[in-house]
């Protein structure tokens, strides 16, 4: 923070920042409980750039950015941001840029729902990105002059999802591997459903499928539906829900990624659930198209 | 701040108005030189303005009317509009598509939009019939490193319903092939599987077939394309920019040019290098930069003489940066198209990148500026361009002769001007071709009409001219021409490309025995001192430095000295196109920049900076990346002073304020 402020959670004054250095951060150890909690900040300029940022973390919860672009920059800028609005009441679709893990790429659609939460999918590797809650995007940085970066930036804090490709050969030699194969184009073709939401199709050889990230009924959360169709029953496929550093099982049957979101898995169409580990990656896998041509696999994202 | 801001832009509107009444005033003066009466554009080619509502942001990167009659209009940012009646005083609009990459080009084909964005061709098909498209179908993807300047354009469709795409070169301080087939020309069959054409492309916005279905292309001036241009691409044929090679040795390519055959060290010209390397396809037509345009954009074919007067077979080819259309005559010598530029239509509302027809022979004109700027000031927008039914005298065509040209006019000549050789006037040049961003005029030669012929019918003269040269562009010039009604001609000057003189008797005098215009001829101006006086023994009293801001602006917009200080000002050109600062009078900025505007062939030896006393001091004309400090006297009376950038077309919106306290 340049150059002082105070955040309050509930009313209590929980961070004091008086300014008297440059850029000081401060912080606070506090036990909250599950639920609903208002948080107050204040901030003061004196002198010098100004800027404010507030991360926070917890057991299971890396540290992370509470808002997703600093709530103040540094200089500011004299022009307010272009940002999109969901006001159809429909999605909205935009093309864009997208930085993750801090990469640029360059195949992407990001998605904003009514219901005020929103993702990123990666039409390169038919690979779901980041996902966040409202507000929507900014899109300064591809719509202001030249938009020289050409950025769609998440409004809130987005949860990278560990970005890896939905179906795997278990016979490969690098299962773990987040690159498709040359042979695979990503996603070929999409469409909307009845209510707005894209459907990415992808055609791996003789298997397509089928990708929809929607709201649930509570608007909250979204739900993930992977659905596979094949000529043929295969032996060796297996859809991969998640992967990065760390998947566990918790006692309430949620999988927790990364210590950042959960998966609860709503129908695994007869596959059992799997953790795979290879040097300090975890995988979580579900067979698919075992003895059949379809399978259909659908979990919750919760974070 | 917020006073001042708006008081900046106060200032700004008004600036304008004045630049408007200064450039009527210049026409009309021109026009009183002349003996004929002069028409004006707007007598034959009428502009209209499709009322956009408020909150649709139409940068239109595309124009294609489906079945219905339904303009489709896909935008920069990735929007695609439907408007229903677009020629009527009530258009509907409807979003049909959304989630696009700052699309560039789309075609309507079988009930479907194709639509190329920034990477990938994608089919757009609306298959519940609702009015929305609800399927979304790649039909060719490409990579991209994620540079800005990786723009993608198309498709023109093809009889045989393969499609034509262009991808532009990225952007890092020069134009670079980053990643796969990058400054190329691509087939595409709407199945997927994609063939190289092409390379040597830059920034290849336009791409269009002639009568005769021959793929064109237009191209932007930047590094190693020394002017605007339009050039006739085969398989295998290679433009001029040489990054796009760096993919030549691939199976794929049909190029068999490489990289490393592309030396400019020894300072011969794009047609020179073209004795030596048949892969080279030279220029069809020359856009002389600053004169026909500074961004040549959109090509549309007028196929028949009843869509917009006499000219079947020619096209009209847009200009982002100077907001206006051109015309294009070729025709074939020695088996290769080569032709002539004339003016057409100035006057749109923005920078135009596309052009189709509509449904009633009128010509929709597709806009955006932003991020460039452009003559005309609005951010976005479509205009229809509509005939009056009514032929204006033109030069219809210019065709080369063995030894001169034959010049055809759209209506019979008046006999007497028709007669006076002293009505024509002809000088040849042409362009560097090396690395630069853009080029001088070079090698200028003024030529000898030795006679003429007029035609029985009046509608044509054949001038004989002594020493043309293969591979130049020539000025043609026919002020004093008036019609047998009376009229001048709307456009006296056209620019024909003679890439070859057709076979038969060459002129007697085959060396240019014109008179040889010195390149070079500015005399060294006391307006620009870029060594520090060696009376400055203390150094200047103040340091200022100045740079770009994207879209045609300088960073800082007023600097304020003291009166009869000493200021050295260092201007740092960090924009991707050539710039200058000239500093003028209070006031004059409008009067300067359009003066530089007017200085045609001569505009690159001044550096762009007319003769007046109004001009106080400048800088060079700085290339991208180029840096330059001037020493500059302040004068000794307060005021508000302006500096400028006198490149045609800047000076509109790139000046601020220098404050003498």
């Amino acid at each position: 923070m340049n150059n002082g402020g105070n955040l309050y959670i509930n009313g209590e004054l929980i961070v004091e920042n008086t300014g008297e250095f440059d850029n000081q951060r401060l912080g606070n150890i506090i036990h909250l409980n599950e639920g609903t909690h208002q948080i107050d900040v204040t901030h003061f300029q004196i002198i010098w750039g100004t800027s404010l940022s507030i991360h926070y973390e917890g057991p299971g919860i890396e540290k992370r950015p509470l808002i997703g672009q600093p709530a103040v920059s540094e200089g500011g800028s004299p022009q307010p941001p272009v940002t999109v609005n969901i006001d159809s009441g429909y999605p909205e679709l935009i093309g864009g840029f997208f930085n993750y893990d801090n990469e640029k790429r360059t195949h992407v659609i990001s998605v904003g729902h009514p219901e005020g939460i929103h993702y990123s999918y990666d039409l390169n590797n038919s690979t779901l990105l980041s996902f966040w809650r409202d507000p929507f995007a900014d899109v300064t940085r591809m719509w202001r002059g030249r938009g020289h970066e050409q950025l769609l930036v998440p409004m809130n804090a987005a949860v990278e999802s560990g970005a890896a490709p939905p179906l795997i050969s278990l016979d490969d030699s690098d299962i773990f591997t987040t690159e498709w194969p040359d042979s695979m184009k990503g996603v070929s073709r999409y469409r909307l459903n009845e209510d707005g939401q894209p459907v990415f199709i992808t055609e791996l050889n003789d298997i397509t499928i089928e990708d929809l990230i929607a709201p649930d009924e509570t608007g909250n959360e979204f739900i993930r539906t992977l659905g596979f169709q094949s000529d043929a029953a295969q032996n060796d496929k297996a859809a991969r829900l998640a992967q990065g550093k760390t998947i566990e099982l918790l006692p309430n049957d949620l999988y927790r990624v990364n210590g950042k979101y959960y998966l609860n898995l709503i129908n695994v169409d007869g596959g059992v659930p799997e953790i795979y580990e290879n040097s300090g990656i975890q995988m979580l896998v579900v067979p698919v198209l075992r003895n059949s041509t379809q399978s259909e696999i659908e979990y919750q994202l919760i974070w | 701040m917020m006073i001042k801001q708006l008081s900046n832009k106060c200032s700004i509107i008004i600036c304008l108005l004045a630049s408007v009444f200064l450039f009527q005033a210049i026409s009309e003066e021109t026009f009183a030189q002349t003996a004929g009466v002069q028409e004006q554009e707007s007598d034959f080619y009428t502009i209209s303005t499709l009322e956009i509502p408020d909150h649709i942001i139409l940068e239109a990167g595309g124009l294609a009317f489906n079945d219905e009659g339904q303009l489709a209009v896909p935008t920069r940012r990735g929007e695609v509009w439907l408007i229903t009646n677009p020629g009527s005083n009530q258009p509907v609009f409807h979003r049909f598509g959304q989630g696009l990459h700052e699309p560039l080009g789309i075609a309507y084909h079988d009930g479907a939009y194709f639509i190329v964005q920034r990477g990938e061709l994608i089919k757009l098909e609306d298959t519940t019939g609702n009015g929305i498209a609800d399927l979304y179908e790649t039909i060719y993807r490409w990579p991209l490193t994620g540079n800005y300047h990786e723009y993608s354009y198309g498709p023109v469709f093809l009889p045989d319903g393969d499609m034509i795409v262009t991808l532009n070169l990225s952007w890092i301080g020069y134009g670079a092939s980053l990643t796969d087939w990058r400054g190329w020309m691509l087939r595409i069959s709407q199945d997927g599987d994609m063939t190289p054409i092409a390379t040597g492309l830059r920034s290849p916005l336009g791409i269009g077939l002639n009568a005769e279905g021959d793929i064109f292309y237009t191209e932007n001036e930047g590094d190693w394309i020394g002017s605007g241009w339009m050039t006739h691409l085969e398989t295998g044929d290679f433009a001029g920019h040489p990054e796009g090679l760096r993919w030549a040795d691939r199976p794929e390519s049909p190029v068999n040019l490489r990289f490393e055959d592309i030396d400019d060290s020894e300072g011969l010209t794009l047609y020179e290098q073209s004795l030596n390397i048949p892969e080279i396809k030279n220029p069809a037509v020359w856009f002389p930069h600053t004169i026909m345009g500074i961004s040549t954009s959109a090509m549309l074919l007028i196929e028949n003489d009843d869509q917009f007067g006499p000219f079947a077979g020619q096209m009209l080819v847009g200009d982002q940066g100077h907001s206006k259309i051109m015309r294009v005559y070729h025709e074939k010598v020695n088996g290769e198209y080569q032709g002539a530029v004339f003016g057409f239509r100035e006057g749109f509302s923005s920078g135009i990148i596309s052009l189709e027809w509509g449904p009633e022979n009128d010509v929709y004109v597709g806009m955006t500026n932003r991020g460039w700027g452009s003559t005309g000031r609005e951010n976005f927008g479509i205009q229809r361009m509509s005939w009056t039914g009514e032929t204006p005298f033109e030069m219809k065509k210019i065709n080369a002769e063995s030894n001169g040209f034959t010049i055809t006019f759209t209506k019979p000549a008046d006999h007497h001007s028709l007669m006076d050789i002293n009505n024509f006037r002809v000088t040849d040049f042409t362009y560097e071709y090396n690395s630069a961003y853009g080029s001088p005029v070079i090698n200028r030669q003024d030529k000898t009409i030795t006679r003429l012929e007029v035609a029985d019918d009046l509608m044509s003269v054949r001038l004989y001219i002594d020493g043309l040269r293969e591979g130049y562009i020539n000025e043609i010039r026919a002020e004093g021409i008036t019609s047998a009604a009376g009229s001048s001609l709307l456009h006296p000057v056209g620019y024909y490309t003679l890439n070859y003189l057709p076979d038969g008797d060459r002129s007697a005098v085959t060396v240019g025995t014109g008179v040889v215009s010195p390149d070079e001829a500015a005399e060294v101006t006391l307006k620009k001192i870029t060594e520090m006086p060696e009376d400055w023994v203390d150094g200047p009293d103040e340091r200022i430095e100045l740079a770009t801001e994207p879209g045609l602006r300088y960073d800082l917009n007023e600097i304020t000295v003291q009166a009869g200080s000493r200021l050295a000002l260092t201007f740092n050109n960090d924009d991707d196109m050539a710039h200058n600062v000239v500093i003028v009078e209070p006031g004059a900025a409008d009067e300067v920049g359009v003066a530089a505007m007017n200085l045609g062939l001569d505009a690159d030896a001044m550096e762009f900076v007319p003769i007046m006393d109004e001009v106080l001091y400048h800088t060079s004309m700085l290339q991208p990346g180029q840096i330059e400090t001037i020493y500059i006297t302040v004068p000794d009376t307060p005021g508000e002073y302006q500096f400028v950038c006198t490149f045609p077309g800047h000076h509109i919106s790139m000046r601020g304020i220098l404050r003498v306290e």
